[in-house]
């Protein structure tokens, strides 16, 4: 051993002691700094010196270097975890703005909806109360103003999602660029043997405020440069970083591409994730279950209305909301197809029953318009109204569809019973008539003839095989159509209950009627009686009363058993039949059975009673008469799709408003099916819909669907704090982990510098040693 | 290797026990402040699902307890009215007593019948009475009177203008009931029997169905000369015989029905015969009837509506049926003896209510057939069955009523009872149980300061705190 030695050994020693204490003293000075990793100076014993008799001799200390102490599996579950946690805490916070935004259990859409239906019920006890009736408008008001203002919110917080993402990628894009600069300064010290702690210890934080953005996955090189992928697309790739930008696909839906290749980011994690999925899956099923709501609150709600009648009574004129596109840029509005129209509502295969009413004899006339949207266009729709008498309907030069009824004449589509049903008079009318025995069709030979005899005037009818499309199953409307053709004023032909009857013009007991059969037998074809018939004055009056009860639209044939005079003849009766021709009832009219002209009511079916008055009805002459009792007038939403007398307007939550009109005038309000004001049979529809299950809703009724909708998002926001809590504390103990294995203890610091100086006082107290034995060795030379 | 514990570890895990602490404390905060517990639906999503439909059902049962109050105001007021009407009939009932003592004068009668008058109108009043501006007897025709007395050749009678839908009130959970009865219900009470005539004209009812109300007048008039002799016809003086009527010419003297032979110089002009049993016959004659001897018929027209309609009768049918153009009615009459001309007093038995009884009394008192006092009297006392029949409808409507109201008072205090419950269920699902919450709030309080306390005490301490 030679001093020299010694003196290296111990200058060594004072090294490493000195280093340790630096390294404690930059562990302590770093407690606080995040993302700083522990370090620790790693101590190794020198390279021995070969002794004589082969011992070895130590030299002293080594520095080897400065360890950073890192967990690198952790510190990349802890990345994954970080994105995990800020993505559930943005979930959440959404979630719970949207709960908001609900605004449930109290003064939310829930609320309004009783509210409303709640008016409904009072307007029920007294329709003809117009302040209740406006109650019922504002109401309607109050609710849909609801459902817009909830769908703008969500609308907005929607939108607001695209500055967010907008905000976060440019963050994104610096923290990227800063990682590659980072990655070229690690590479270029690493290179050069050195060890570059603090730099690693800055880049591990900056990737991982980068995975709390978006899901980043890392892949680190052999020469220290760290590869970032960002949403499955290399972002960083050594010392080159991709930058992303934010636009709008469509102006709804946020994308981020690459700026230089355009290629898509598909994020899944982190906050650019969560931000994501709220836009393009969360709030966009939560709104389209709301607008399915308040979609099917104003088809359901229009259903009935727009088969009611206002406290103003029957329509005089109606506009319809929706007007005509011209779709197919044929330069005609209303010219497509009904199913291609563009009408808000999907227009049924069914039929709408519109109803004339003479306002000063109250007697009403009901036609039915079968509806098919497949080979209907608008226009043919306005055509097949403008056909009923006393009607005009025609598009107007925007499309809108206008009705308009005669003066002294209302309509309405409404399902009320027609209170006089034989105002033609085919059952023992004033006037004679005749009636085929059966319904159509009727197996015809032509050419055919037979006369028609009123009074002294004579006509002849000549059917022709041109009159119908099928001569051997005539039906009755051809032949309608083909015998007014010839009968002139005398008298006049129609379909009643699908069988033909031909009623002279003249009423009273001077007017005689006969038939005769020509060539081709018609009238035996047909199964009428040829006469004489006279008429009578005054006819047998026929009054119908009450409340169709029934679910489906049904129409009752009534028609004469016997000859006979209601009230006299023994044994009279009149049969009742249903569509399908069963017998739903025999009236018994005959003497000691009913007092004609008293009003003394029969009860028919379903809530539907008639009376007669006196007079002679015949089976002989086929008296017959029908009444429509409508459960829906309207099987084809017709009116509904094309807003006619609708409570509300709109079709979705952000367009769902009442009537202007109906705001205007509460008078509007269709409470009734009949025009008398205290009828609220209307607002019983409504309330019986309230609690209706619908199949459009997955047959529950609006105030459960919504429940379910609000139990839903109160779980969805409760789940999504479980699991923003659940995230966040994995993240803390993935945090802590970290903390043991990087952090930094002062304590141990504390004790590490003690323990530094301590070794620093010895190696000083080493070299004064070998320096005072050098000393002796020389005083000894001396 | 033991756990290492750094300062940040503490210094973070302090803070978060801190915060979660403190967000316990806020959360009991808002329960204390609000009452509830749950404010909005994530706080329990499964309770917040009963909550909505628990507040419709509350804001439903309000709305029915409101309807029973409303049946109720209606109720008491028709049967405040129905009670009115029977003291009316009442009063009635008094005066026709009074009216039917023999020792009545003429003059006094027609004072009575001026007092009926009064009755009438009153009775129709009360017919129409109003609940606010809506009537109360209409139906669902509530703006405007529903009854109204139209007087015309056919007499005067009572028409309703209301309609027969009854005004229905959801009072409870799937129980609509029928609060007003339509006026015609009550008023108007038709339990028809037989219609029987009064009269010597020799028609009968027939048996057929009549659809007349209360009393008719029937009126058999002469209407002309059917299979008399070339040179006979009707003459203008008074015709009171009708049907088949022989005549014989014997000796210069004419003899119709049986009658004593009257000599007779051609022409004869207006010259009134006089048949067996006393009907009279107006002849002209401009020459000796060849046959001598034959049938003619005196033919007849029958009406119910003061003339306004007439009937006219076939003899070889038995049975004619009379209109009331007027009314709409019929009467069907059986004419097989029919014989003279004059008026039948019809009586369509069970029809009778409070107006048409009125009107009857009425029609009685003024007397405008010019009946005997006896015939009058008789006729009043009969009437009394009538007007105690019409009574007897008036208290059965009050009758029902009285129960439907009393029934009312009973879904109301159920509807209340409902309304308590679902109330209730409420309050236990989303409120806060105050106490419980407090001393929970006090608790976390502790906690949290607790924490604080030994937080600041940790992170105080370190190993520098000793080494000197």
């Amino acid at each position: 051993m030679s001093f020299g030695m010694g003196l290296g050994a111990g200058l060594k020693a004072l090294t490493a002691a000195r280093l340790g204490i630096q390294t404690a003293g930059q562990n302590v000075a770093n407690a606080n700094t995040v993302g700083y990793s522990r370090q620790r100076l790693l101590l190794a014993s020198s390279v021995p010196y070969q002794y004589v008799g082969g011992m070895q001799i130590g030299t002293g200390v080594d520095v080897r270097t400065v360890q950073r102490l890192v967990d690198e599996g952790l510190e990349g579950r802890l990345r994954m975890q970080n994105g995990l946690a800020a993505g559930a805490q943005v979930d959440h916070s959404r979630w719970q703005e949207i709960e908001e935004l609900f605004a449930e259990p109290d003064g939310g859409i829930g609320q309004m909806l009783g509210e409303f239906f709640g008016r409904v019920g009072r307007l029920q006890t007294d329709a003809g109360d117009r302040a209740l009736r406006g109650g019922v408008v504002q109401a309607g008001k109050v609710l849909a103003d609801g459902f817009n203002l909830l769908a703008d919110r969500m609308g907005t917080l929607r939108r607001s999602s695209f500055d967010e993402v907008r905000g976060l990628v440019r963050q994104l894009n610096e923290k990227g660029a800063e990682v590659a600069e980072l990655n070229l300064q690690i590479v270029a010290m690493e290179a050069s043997g050195q060890t570059a702690n603090d730099l690693r210890d800055m880049r591990d934080q900056v990737v991982k405020e980068m995975s709390a953005l978006a899901d980043v996955r890392v892949l680190e090189r052999d020469t220290g440069s760290m590869d970032l992928v960002v949403a499955g697309t290399l972002v960083v790739a050594g010392g080159r970083a991709t930058p992303l930008q934010v636009q709008r696909d469509g102006g709804t839906t946020t994308m981020v591409t690459t700026v230089d290749t355009r290629a898509v980011l598909n994020f899944q994690g982190g906050r650019i994730g969560a931000l994501l999925r709220h836009e393009t899956a969360d709030n966009p099923e939560l709104m389209s279950k709301v607008d399915g709501m308040a979609r099917s609150l104003a088809l359901e709600l229009n259903r009935v209305h727009t088969t009611g009648v206002p406290r103003t009574g029957f329509f005089t004129s109606l506009v319809s909301s929706f007007a005509a596109e011209d779709t197919n840029n044929n330069g005609v509005r209303g010219d497509e197809l009904l199913s291609q129209s563009g009408v808000p509502f999907e227009i049924q295969d069914g039929a709408l029953y519109v109803t004339v009413t003479n306002k000063t004899t109250r007697e009403l006339e009901r036609t039915r318009i079968d509806v098919d949207p497949q080979s209907m266009s608008l226009r043919d729709f306005a055509a097949a109204l403008d056909r009923i008498d006393h009607l005009d309907a025609s598009l107007d030069p925007v499309g809108r569809l206008r009705i308009q009824a005669e003066q002294g004449y209302g309509f309405d589509f409404a399902s009320r019973l027609d209170s006089s049903p034989d105002s033609f008079g085919s059952f023992g009318g004033g006037a004679p008539s005749f009636a085929t025995a059966g319904q159509g069709p009727f197996a015809m030979t032509v050419p055919a003839s037979f006369s028609v005899t009123v009074g002294t005037s004579t006509r002849t009818v000549n059917l022709a095989a041109t009159d119908f499309v099928n001569p051997a199953a005539a039906t009755v409307d051809e032949l309608v159509a083909a015998i007014n053709d010839d009968l002139g004023g005398d008298a006049v032909a129609k379909n009643v209950a699908g069988r033909l009857v031909v009623r002279a013009n003249a009423a009273g007991t001077a007017t005689t009627m006969t038939l005769a059969d020509g060539a081709g037998g018609p009238l035996a074809a047909l199964g009428m009686a040829t006469g004489p018939r006279s008429g009578q004055s005054p006819g047998v009056q026929v009054e119908v009363s009450g409340k169709y009860t029934g679910s489906t639209n049904q129409r009752f044939t009534f028609q004469a058993n016997q000859d006979g005079v209601i009230g006299v003849t023994p044994g009279l009766t009149v049969g009742v039949y249903d569509e399908s021709g069963n017998l739903v009832t025999t009236l018994e009219v005959g003497r000691g059975k009913y007092s004609p002209g008293g009003g003394d009511l029969l009860e028919v079916a379903d809530g539907i009673k008639v009376s007669f008055g006196p007079g002679t009805i015949s089976a002989t002459h086929g008296d017959v008469f029908a009444v429509d009792a409508l459960a829906d007038s309207d099987s084809s939403d017709a009116l509904v799709a094309l807003g006619l007398n609708t409570f509300l307007l709109g079709n979705s939550a952000a367009s769902l408003r009442v009537n202007p009109d109906l705001l205007a005038n509460p008078d509007l309000l269709a409470a009734g099916t009949i025009d008398a004001t205290g009828d609220g049979s209307n607002m019983a529809r409504w309330m019986e819909l309230r609690g209706a299950t619908l199949a459009e809703l997955g047959d529950t009724s609006f105030e459960d669907y919504y429940g379910d909708l609000v139990g839903e998002l109160g779980f969805q926001v409760a789940s999504a704090e479980a699991t923003m809590v659940a995230q966040d504390q994995l993240h803390a103990t993935l945090e802590a982990q970290r903390q043991q294995v990087s952090g930094v203890n002062l304590d141990e610091e504390m004790v590490d510098l003690v323990r530094h100086q301590q070794a620093f006082e010895a190696a000083s107290r080493f070299i004064s040693m070998v320096s005072e034995l050098s000393r002796t060795l020389v005083q000894i030379g001396a | 290797m033991s756990l290492r514990i750094t300062q940040s570890m503490l210094y973070s895990r302090s803070l978060d026990d801190l915060r979660r602490s403190l967000a316990g404390s806020t959360r009991l905060q808002e329960m204390v402040a609000t009452g509830r517990r749950i404010n909005r639906p994530s706080d329990d999503p499964a309770a917040a699902l009963r909550i909505l439909p628990l507040n419709a059902e509350i804001r439903d049962l309000e709305r029915m307890a409101d309807n029973v109050a409303l049946a109720r105001e209606s109720l008491d007021l028709a049967a405040a009215n129905l009670q009115d009407t029977s003291s009316l009939m009442l009063r009635a009932r008094e005066l026709t007593v009074q009216a039917a003592n023999g020792t009545m004068s003429e003059r006094d009668r027609q004072g009575l019948a001026a007092e009926f008058d009064q009755l009438l109108d009153q009775l129709v009043s009360l017919g129409n009475s109003r609940r606010g501006d809506r009537y109360l007897f209409a139906g669902t025709r509530s703006d405007r009177a529903p009854f109204a007395l139209v007087t015309d050749a056919a007499g005067t009678r009572v028409v309703y203008s209301g309609d027969g839908n009854p005004v229905s009130l959801e009072l409870a959970p799937g129980l609509d009931s029928d609060v007003l009865v339509p006026g015609d219900r009550l008023f108007l009470r038709r339990e028809r029997g037989a219609t029987t005539f009064e009269g010597d004209t020799g028609a009968a009812p027939s048996g057929a169905s009549d659809s007349g109300v209360g009393f008719d007048l029937l009126r058999v008039t002469f209407a002309g000369l059917a299979g008399a002799p070339p040179g006979m016809s009707a003459g203008s003086g008074p015709t009171t015989a009708l049907g088949a009527l022989t005549w014989s010419f014997a000796g210069g003297a004419l003899s119709i029905g049986g009658g004593p032979a009257v000599p007779v110089t051609f022409p004869v002009t207006n010259q009134t015969f006089t048949t067996a049993d006393g009907r009279t016959v107006s002849l002209s004659l401009s020459a000796a009837p060849v046959p001598a001897t034959g049938t003619l018929t005196a033919e007849a027209e029958l009406s119910i509506d003061g003339g306004t309609s007439t009937a006219r009768v076939d003899f070889a049918a038995s049975e004619v049926q009379v209109r009331n153009s007027l009314e709409g009615t019929v009467l069907n009459v059986n004419v097989a003896a029919l014989q003279r001309t004059g008026t039948e007093l019809v009586k369509y038995e069970g029809t009778f209510d409070a107006f048409t009884s009125l009107i009857a009394v009425r029609d009685t008192l003024r007397n405008t057939r010019g009946e005997s006092q006896q015939t009058v009297s008789a006729r009043l006392t009969s009437l009394l069955g009538e007007l105690d029949a019409a009574h007897e409808g008036v208290l059965g409507g009050l009758r029902e009523f009285g129960s439907r109201s009393e029934n009312t008072i009973l879904i109301g205090s159920r509807v209340q009872a409902m309304r308590d419950s679902a109330r209730e269920a409420l309050s236990l699902t989303q409120d806060a149980d105050l106490a419980e919450s407090i001393v929970a709030f006090n608790q976390q309080q502790m906690v949290y300061q607790a924490a604080l306390g030994v937080s600041s005490r940790v992170i105080q301490t370190s190993l520098l705190d000793f080494l000197r």
